[in-house]
């Protein structure tokens, strides 16, 4: 058999594992393992998914992963995001949307100090929600904004796709962080006019919350801000002047986490247990989705698929945008089903190589597949955001998540549509390092 | 169950825990090297062959408490609307697959852990071995082939109960 | 030989760590595969149909053979440090000739074909070698401000060194070696963090270090990189013996294209760096032969330690110098120059 066609063969399985609840990861071992037993035979897929698994694992690019992650658990465990969202909430809280406004405002600035997506959600589920539920806002509201907010978390540098993306497309991890600040204040701005329009149309489903004088605001936003800017400014800066690669800033990173909530005595020796307990679940849980994704990966290279793709896509007589347009809107339909950072995984060894023959920026395309992602987590009937703000608030029904989630979804669109046309949104900070 | 439930939660919990240290050890050593090579102009050698085997560590010990918890990814949107018979057959189905592919993955592990130990394969400036740190991961693995198993006795059980705890 | 109808056809998958654009992968590779099939179609009943995988990791490389992933894969010894102990010891500083890498690559396939020991290196192994080569001598190619013309400049300098024996050569010279894989070093140099690089004069082109280092100093008696082509064992056995016959004597014959073809490619990355702006050129050895013999000296020892009394080992040395001393001065090897600027096309294979 054309080994094509076992690629596409795959897929076909693909879709129907995964709608059999059988964990993502092991769908793509099973496939890649199989896949490659059956190109290669019995003994080479052994080797093949061994070698990989070990090589993901000891990957001094991917060590990153943990880190970053557990810099985020130390913020959260130390109250750093509690001291955010309290500083957010009485700097905007006063306006109407403004709790829900004052939560993508803390999840932004959360976002400079944790580096995934579905943490930053549950950070601020825990916090916000009973806030705004507190002050009357629609659930629904509410809840997809909390959801929405949290890809801030993987736009805004520490990221963990952005590490992700970098380690297998041999782009500068340094490069990815940098060129995620202005696009994440970007998608910052366009998620508070998401908030302000839905509010504009039904000003019931945000009603305002209290007024704080300025001298007790401004002691929130200095009390908030200041640990927060201490560890970006050490890290970015760090990174920037090169005190250190991308890599090490994953540990300098916690280190200056630590330092600063120990300086506050935030931090309890059970929140720090709990911190690392969360770190090796969820670092552990995305490396062997990684790891599991790379298999599936290699088997698909033997298959060539992706290299057929890329030459369709490339030959087809449309200019560049276009298809990345249509790329995208790929991708939003396979996030509909597939978990966003497995859709990533799976679709980079694809789409990278194609954007690359259209001319197109590698670090530029890192930021857009982030963003891709982004839709992928809030779409349903499969976004991983929702039902992590599900898990805390069960009160409101899922699908009450997904139907509050449309503007959010359309500031992602319209994300998008600012990059393609100003491609310098992104480049900018980067090519003046360079 | 209870009992074999509760002694593997001990063992998995115990291996988390190597996993917590392991990431502490991990900032300690790079932030370590970064000070150095900053300061004196010295870094530590070997520090990314030693950053790369603790990485291993990290995630080898924490795949069993992973699995243990339930923490994979997995799509429910089919299968959840299903009554509790039906999910466990599902589960069950998907589940004695995982098995036999985690346990040929553990297999292939091992023989690659024996490939190395008789290669000699040693990373560059330290010349640590690498056959343990596969050995750690062929462990971890066959732990995770436990916890997988401990999955489909309890979709078996749902399965001939008929309810109770879908799984 | 047969119509297309009835020929059997052969799949076998190509990895490299070279990225596709590199001339060692887009040139020499491809026109090791495609000679192979050429010769297969014309000679046999058989088709050899090739997958090609680029920039795959050196590490996976060598597994992935193993393995029978790949069925044909590049690397060397100094990627799986301990796997072949005895092939540290040529890359070691030494006065040699080193001339270029065509002598060389002929001088490291024969030490391997006359020195049992080095053969048996591979009896553990699920790997068939094809053939041998390597690159031409080291250069230090230094960052902006950086250069290293005396022993003194190496003080506070950390260098990236690709294997071992690089590693203890940058040290004895007083500088701090940085010895890590390519991807660990090119976010080093991103950040700053690392000076230069001790290697040949391909990779500023061919692995982008052009966007960090200007300065080249031409240093033959510190370096070459050996290299090997290795066959999936079951993959070897398995062939038809007439198609087995082919890559047999193809293999024989590239040692020396590929040595002509790295000359070639070391040469076109120096031209690509003289239009880098920045861009100085030190022969050390012909500006300053005093300085160039206490470079020497400084770094004699260090294949003494190897030794280190071991009479394997010392056999192997001794029988790299007897090479190097032959190739490098025997006609028609030691008069053949590549084209460069003359044509600055690669060399094309002939037999
Ligand atoms: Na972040
Ligand atoms: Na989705």
């Amino acid at each position: 058999m054309e080994r094509e066609l076992i690629g596409v063969i795959s897929i076909v399985f693909l879709i129907v594992l995964l709608l059999s609840r059988m964990p993502v990861a092991f769908v793509m071992l099973v496939l890649g393992m199989s896949g490659i037993a059956w190109i290669k035979g019995l003994s080479a897929a052994l080797g093949a998914a061994s070698t990989i698994m070990y090589g993901t694992f000891a990957n001094y690019a991917l060590v990153v992963v943990p880190l970053f992650t557990w810099m985020g658990y130390i913020g959260y465990h130390s109250g750093i995001s509690e001291h955010l969202y309290e500083a957010a909430y009485k700097l905007v809280g006063r306006l109407k949307g403004g709790l829900a406004m004052a939560t993508t405002m803390a999840c932004a600035a959360f976002g400079a100090i944790c580096g995934s997506t579905t943490a930053t959600s549950a950070t601020f589920a825990v916090l916000a929600l009973p806030e705004m539920k507190k002050r009357g806002y629609n659930h629904s509201l509410a809840t997809a904004n909390v959801a929405a907010s949290g890809i801030l978390g993987v736009l805004i540098p520490p990221s963990v796709i952005f590490i992700v993306y970098a380690s297998i497309t041999a782009e500068s991890v340094a490069k990815l962080f940098i060129a995620g600040i202005f696009p994440g204040i970007l998608l910052t701005l366009l998620f508070l006019g998401s908030t302000y329009v839905v509010v504009a149309r039904d000003p019931k489903k945000a009603p305002p919350g209290p007024l704080f004088p300025w001298k007790e605001r401004l002691k929130a936003v200095a009390k908030g801000g200041i640990e927060v800017i201490i560890i970006f400014v050490a890290v970015i800066g760090g990174l920037l002047a090169g005190l250190f690669t991308g890599t090490e800033a994953g540990s300098v990173g916690c280190f200056a986490t630590l330092l600063v909530v120990l300086a506050r005595r935030a931090l309890t020796w059970k929140g720090f247990i709990d911190s690392l307990k969360d770190t090796v679940r969820t670092a552990t849980m995305v490396m062997f989705l990684v790891g599991a994704a790379a298999v599936y990966g290699e088997f698909l290279g033997l298959t060539r698929l992706p290299m057929v793709v890329a030459d369709w896509v490339v030959a087809l007589p449309l200019p560049p945008s276009i298809i990345i347009v249509a790329v995208l809107i790929i991708l939003m339909g396979m996030g509909c089903f597939v978990d966003a950072l497995a859709m990533v995984l799976l679709t980079i060894p694809i789409f990278y190589p194609a954007a690359m023959s259209l001319g197109f920026d590698g670090t530029w395309f890192g930021v857009i597949m982030t963003l891709a992602l982004g839709m992928g987590v809030l779409t349903p009937p499969v976004g991983a955001n929702v039902y992590v703000v599900y898990a805390v608030d069960k009160e409101t029904p899922v699908m009450d998540i997904f139907r509050g989630v449309w503007p959010y979804l359309i500031s992602l669109w319209i994300c998008c549509g600012i990059l393609l046309l100003f491609p310098q949104v992104v480049l900018f900070l980067p090519n003046l390092i360079r | 169950m209870n009992a074999f439930d509760k002694v593997l939660q001990v063992i998995t919990e115990k291996m988390a825990l190597v996993a917590m240290f392991a990431i502490v050890a991990c900032m300690a050593l790079v932030v370590t090297d970064v000070i150095r090579y900053q300061i004196i102009g010295k870094p530590v050698p070997g520090t990314h062959e030693v950053v790369e085997l603790i990485a291993s560590v990290i995630l080898s010990m924490g795949i069993g408490y992973l699995t243990f918890v339930r923490g994979h990814v997995a799509v429910g949107l089919l299968v959840d609307r299903f009554r509790p018979r039906v999910q466990a057959f599902f589960d069950l189905v998907t589940g004695v697959i995982s098995l036999g592919f985690t346990i040929w993955l553990t297999d292939g592990v091992v023989k690659m852990a024996v490939r190395n130990y008789n290669y000699k394969w040693v990373t560059g400036v330290l010349e640590i071995p690498r056959y343990p740190f596969i050995y750690l991961i062929s462990l971890a693995l066959a732990v995770t082939c436990v916890v997988l198993l401990r999955d489909v006795i309890k979709s078996v059980i749902v399965l001939r109960k008929g309810g109770g705890d879908g799984a | 030989s047969a119509p297309a109808s009835a020929r059997k056809r052969i799949q076998l998958d190509f990895a490299t760590f070279w990225p596709a654009g590199d001339f060692q992968a887009g040139v020499g590779h491809k026109t090791w595969m495609k000679i192979i099939a050429d010769r297969v179609k014309a000679e046999t009943d058989y088709e050899i149909l090739w997958t090609e995988f680029f920039g795959v990791h050196p590490a996976k490389l060598l597994d992935g053979v193993e393995a029978g992933t790949y069925d044909v894969g590049t690397s060397g010894p100094g990627y799986s440090p301990g796997v072949f102990p005895l092939w540290a010891g040529p890359e070691f500083p030494a006065e040699a000739h080193r001339k270029n890498a065509y002598t060389m690559s002929l001088t490291l396939q024969a030490l391997h074909e006359q020195v049992p020991e080095l053969q048996a290196q591979f009896a553990p192994t699920n790997m068939k070698l094809m053939h041998f080569w390597s690159t031409g001598p080291g250069y230090f190619l230094m960052t902006p401000g950086k250069d290293v013309r005396t022993l003194g400049d190496f003080a506070g300098k950390t260098i990236r060194a690709g294997n071992p024996a690089s590693a203890s050569t940058i040290d004895a010279l007083g500088g701090e070696a940085l010895f890590a894989p390519m991807s660990v070093a090119l976010e080093r140099f991103e950040a700053g963090l690392v000076d230069g690089i001790l290697c040949p004069t391909d990779t500023p082109k061919g692995f982008g270090l052009g966007s960090y280092v200007r300065h080249v100093t031409f240093a033959p008696f510190s370096y070459h990189f050996v290299f090997f082509k290795v066959m999936n064992r079951g993959t070897y056995d398995g062939l038809p013996e007439s198609v087995r016959a082919i890559f047999d004597e193809v293999n024989a014959e590239f040692p020396a294209y590929y040595g002509k073809l790295r000359t070639w490619g070391e040469a076109d990355g120096l031209e690509y760096m003289k239009e880098l702006e920045g861009y100085t050129y030190y022969d050390l050895a012909k500006e300053n032969p005093a300085e160039y013999a206490k470079w020497v000296a400084a770094t004699k020892d260090l294949i003494v330690e190897w030794i280190d009394g071991d009479s394997t080992k010392q056999a192997v040395w001794d029988k790299f110098l007897e090479l190097d001393e032959y190739y490098n001065t025997t006609p028609p090897y030691s008069t053949w120059t590549h084209s460069w600027p003359t044509k600055p096309e690669p060399p094309s294979w002939e037999k």
